[in-house]
């Protein structure tokens, strides 16, 4: 299990290294004077700087290798270059937005997870009887609708009806607070980050904002994990085990909770591993219905403008996750399945 | 299993409730004034920078806006100039103007006695000399370095006479005393005042103490070189700001908001409100909710947006704001490369690459465009013609300039007389990119197209998208027949729109090819325009500049952007200004 794990971490920077390559490449399609204007952010600022000063100046005339190396150095370095479209330094950037991406990430991935096997477990206990048909239709609804829909109706329906669950990742109060001298940002999750602070008002708070945009994050994979569960689970019932454990006396519960939901979990697992990549993608959308600064608009504002160093960067970053959440599902999937972790 | 049950029940239940809720006013808010003291302001802009020496967009410059002042406080219309931390407008009257026999002009500016800086400093003289020469030494051209130095910017003027020299010059060209700061003018430049009465915006005036405190040019002739053309990655007050005006820098959390709050020792008083909360929020569909819910009072909407809180309860919509963005369809008299041009020969498969050089081609064009149709049915209103390059609502603009309007039978004629014939006889074939997503740009060129191809079916316009970053080095490679840009005067003296429009030295010359034109024919003009601190001369020139514009059809003037605002309705004290989304936070207030 060691060795395995140790080849997917040694793996982690030849793959970054490929990605750069390739990302860069693709930039460079662009001319000179196509990429210099993540300079000039409007036709307002036209009237103010030379194009030609400008390529000259952030070496865009320079041959793909030169600034492919001058960029790698950086990077060597700890200079992830600045971003132009975010107005500061790339690290920054990303030191700003990643613990936002990853709290959203997080909290829907646990929705997605423990409400996958809550609500498989009741519907395949409750087979064909009203909790599953009923579970079943709303699974069915939730894949069904487009995450879009789901966030501006969660959006009108608990904010502006009801004010309950408001836009945004914190109050006013709650920010003058997160960003007061007082305040210690240890992680940049502002729900730990309160909890470690001692301020239950501002993980309120941020729990408040948190609720909306991490259920439509999180409603379609729900939807596909409580079938996943549920149909694994049905599978698992009708096996021989199953049977040999009920004469010996188990309680259906215990058979349950004991061995069947645990064997019904590992396709679960490997579902929610690859649930990351497609939740990083939705989080564009539920990102800006929400307000919620996090990767997605940092991207999708990077991308606008070609702001290249910063889509290099944003990009590898996004691998960095993806890669750190695929060998946490390889490494939980491992534990779980005696056959890998016995074998 | 009853349980389960009865919590898929209880769900049920309680989506049936909150369906009806939705749909019933029922729980609707009540509609009470939300943070009575703050007031909070939606924008789709991020800023870019807090340096005002950095800032390019009019959206971030208004924060600059509420936090420096400048010398002189311009007022709209025809109101003119007033004194802000100068205490007196000089004029050659009150002889703070002074022009020497030579042409050279000194324009001394009395400092207003006692104001503070947010750190509790008193204004000096010197602030304001430190303020302009770093302005000048920091960007990569500035507006006063031609005035001051002969050089369009500090680079230039090292390049020509070294650094040592070149910093002698600027130093020598703004002086001070114990009460007053004076500026060397080489020659006249009437739109010097002008320009300096941003309100703040560009020319707000900086503390020397506190910015060099900070990490700023110190301020010595030694230290120059490691300042000239500073990029925002390593300036020091890129997110730091501290000036003399109504409003100080809380906080700034990039890319989501700014905090300012209220300056109690502000010379001009204190402000009604205690703070200031510009969030950023990426759509506006968004900033409609919040604004609806009374978490956000203000924002600048597009036009789509409108329908979405017209009519709503507590939101007051201000329309039809005249702004200062002119927006123009602009002919390249030299077009570079053949991207765009097929064979370079008139036919169906290109068009020469000096098409537009010819003035009948020009004019045939403008003809042909559809100005009443694209303003009404494309802008929906949301716009108007312009009279020529000044714009509507400055005080040079002529409402009786001669202007192009939708015209057919004028357009034939025109292009009948177009390259002697040729271009009726043969037709063209001409591609012309907009920037993708720009409905405004893509609809203008399709008005065009089709109205050209009913005079004469074999004049093709092919239109293609770019995407903006590759729209705008097409514009600088030269290679786009027909652009879609605008102009955007910071200040109302004409001398700059018209400069922007005609000069030889300036954007649109260059780009779209008619230096020589703009050499001999407008350059005079200008020159003189800026030289004439005569009000009744700098019109006159203003107006047969406009006139000039009209005759030699440098481009189709097709709108002038209209501004809309919606605002809690519990907001008082919003003013109109050039920029809908400019707000003077010194004079709203909530109640």
């Amino acid at each position: 299990m060691k060795k395995v794990i140790l080849k997917r971490i040694v793996s982690i920077p030849i793959i970054l290294f490929v990605l750069s390559i390739m990302i860069f490449s693709l930039v460079l399609f662009l001319s000179p004077s196509e990429r210099v204007a993540v300079f000039v952010s409007s036709s307002d600022a036209m009237q103010n700087v030379s194009l030609d000063e400008l390529i000259k100046r952030y070496g865009l005339d320079q041959p793909f290798y030169v600034q492919y190396k001058n960029w790698l150095q950086g990077i060597l370095t700890g200079k992830l270059g600045w971003s132009n479209s975010a107005g500061m330094p790339i690290s920054e950037a990303l030191a700003l937005r990643i613990p936002a991406t990853i709290e959203l990430l997080l909290t829907g991935q646990l929705i997605v997870f423990f409400g996958g096997i809550f609500l498989g477990t009741i519907a395949a206990r409750e087979h064909n009887r009203f909790s599953d048909h009923f579970i079943r239709i709303s699974t069915t609804i939730g894949i069904s609708l487009p995450e879009f829909v789901v966030s501006l109706f969660l959006l009108i329906l608990f904010y502006v009806r009801f004010d309950l669950f408001p836009p945004g990742r914190l109050g006013l109060a709650a920010t003058d607070v997160v960003y007061s001298d007082s305040f210690f940002n240890y992680t940049g999750l502002h729900l730990f980050d309160a909890l470690l602070n001692n301020r239950f008002d501002v993980f309120a708070d941020a729990l408040r904002h948190l609720v909306l945009p991490s259920i439509a994050y999180s409603l379609g994979g729900l939807a596909a994990t409580v079938r996943l569960m549920r149909s694994s689970l049905l599978e698992n019932l009708s096996k021989g085990y199953v049977d040999t454990a009920r004469i010996k006396g188990l309680s259906d519960k215990a058979v349950l909770n004991k061995h069947v939901r645990r064997n019904a979990m590992l396709p679960l697992i490997t579902f929610t591993g690859m649930r990351v990549p497609v939740l990083l993608s939705g989080s564009v959308v539920v990102e800006t219905i929400f307000d919620y600064p996090g990767m997605g608009l940092f991207i999708v504002t990077a991308a606008q403008g070609l702001d290249f160093p910063a889509i290099i960067a944003a990009s590898l970053a996004v691998s960095i996750i993806i890669i750190i959440s695929n060998l946490a599902v390889d490494v939980l999937y491992t534990i779980l399945n005696p056959v890998i972790r016995l074998g | 299993m009853k349980t389960t049950s009865k919590i898929a029940r209880f769900i049920m239940l309680s989506c049936f409730l909150m369906i009806i809720g939705a749909s019933t006013d029922v729980f609707s808010w009540t509609g009470e004034i939300k943070n009575p003291d703050v007031f909070v302001e939606a924008t789709r802009n991020s800023i870019e920078t807090l340096d005002p020496h950095f800032m390019l967009s009019t959206a971030t410059s208004c924060i600059a806006y509420n936090v420096f002042d400048s010398l002189l406080i311009s007022e709209t219309g025809e109101e003119g100039l007033s004194p802000g931390l100068s205490s007196r407008v000089p004029t050659i009257e009150n002889g703070l103007i002074r022009i020497q026999k030579d042409g050279k002009t000194s324009i001394t500016f009395p400092v207003r006695q006692g104001v503070k800086f947010h750190n509790g400093e008193v204004l000096r003289p010197e602030d304001i000399k430190y303020t302009f020469t770093r302005g000048i030494i920091v960007g990569a051209k500035s507006n006063l370095s031609l005035p001051l130095t002969g050089e369009g910017s500090f680079n230039q003027l090292i390049e020509k006479v070294g650094l040592e020299k070149a910093y002698q010059i600027l130093d020598a060209a703004i002086t001070t005393d114990k009460e007053s700061v004076s500026f060397h003018l080489l020659k006249p430049f009437s739109p010097f005042l002008d320009i300096i009465a941003d309100n703040g915006m560009a020319y707000g005036i900086m503390n020397k103490k506190w910015s060099v405190e900070q990490g700023a040019w110190p301020g010595t002739a030694e230290t120059v070189k490691d300042f000239v053309s500073l990029t925002t990655d390593k300036d020091a007050l890129h997110d730091k700001m501290m000036g003399t005006g109504a409003f100080k820098l809380q906080a700034w959390q990039k890319g989501e908001r700014l905090t300012l709050t209220r300056f109690d020792d502000y010379w001009q008083g204190k402000a009604k409100i205690s703070r200031v909360v510009r969030q950023v929020i990426a759509d506006n569909a968004v900033s409609v909710q919040y604004l609806k819910r009374g978490d956000v009072d203000f924002f600048a909407l597009s036009l789509s947006d409108l329908q979405q809180v017209e009519g709503y309860q507590g939101i007051r919509i201000v329309k039809n704001i005249p702004s200062a963005q002119l927006i123009k369809l602009n002919f390249n008299f030299a077009i570079q490369q053949d991207k765009y041009v097929g064979n370079g020969k008139l036919g169906n498969s290109g068009t020469p690459s000096d098409f537009f050089g010819d003035i009948d081609v020009r004019k045939g064009f403008c003809y042909a465009f559809d100005y009443e149709t694209f303003i009404n049915d494309v802008l929906l209103g949301a716009g108007q013609k312009p009279y020529g390059p000044v714009l509507i609502g400055f005080p040079t603009a002529n409402p009786e300039n001669p202007q192009y309007t939708f015209d057919l039978k004028k357009a034939e004629e025109h292009l009948k007389k177009a390259y002697g014939g040729s271009v009726w006889e043969q037709g063209f074939t001409l591609t012309v990119p907009y920037s993708a997503g720009s409905v405004h740009r893509q609809r203008a060129l399709e008005i065009l197209k089709a109205n050209l191809k009913r005079i004469n079916p074999k004049f093709n316009l092919e239109l293609t998208s770019l995407p903006w970053a590759a729209y705008v080095g097409a514009i600088n490679d030269k290679t786009i027949p027909i652009s879609i840009f605008g102009i955007l005067p910071k200040y109302q003296h004409p001398y700059a729109a018209l400069s922007y429009h005609m000069s030889s030295t300036e954007f649109y010359a260059e780009a779209k090819g008619y230096t020589d034109l703009a050499r001999k024919k407008y350059d005079p003009l200008i020159e003189e325009l800026a030289s004439s601190f005569d009000n009744r001369k700098v019109k006159e020139l203003s107006y047969e500049l406009q006139r000039l514009s009209y005759e030699d059809a440098l481009s189709i003037f097709h709108y002038q952007v209209i501004g809309q605002v919606a605002m809690r309705d519990w907001v008082k004290g919003y003013q109109i200004k050039p920029f809908p989304f400019l707000v003077d936070y010194f004079k709203v207030y909530k109640q």
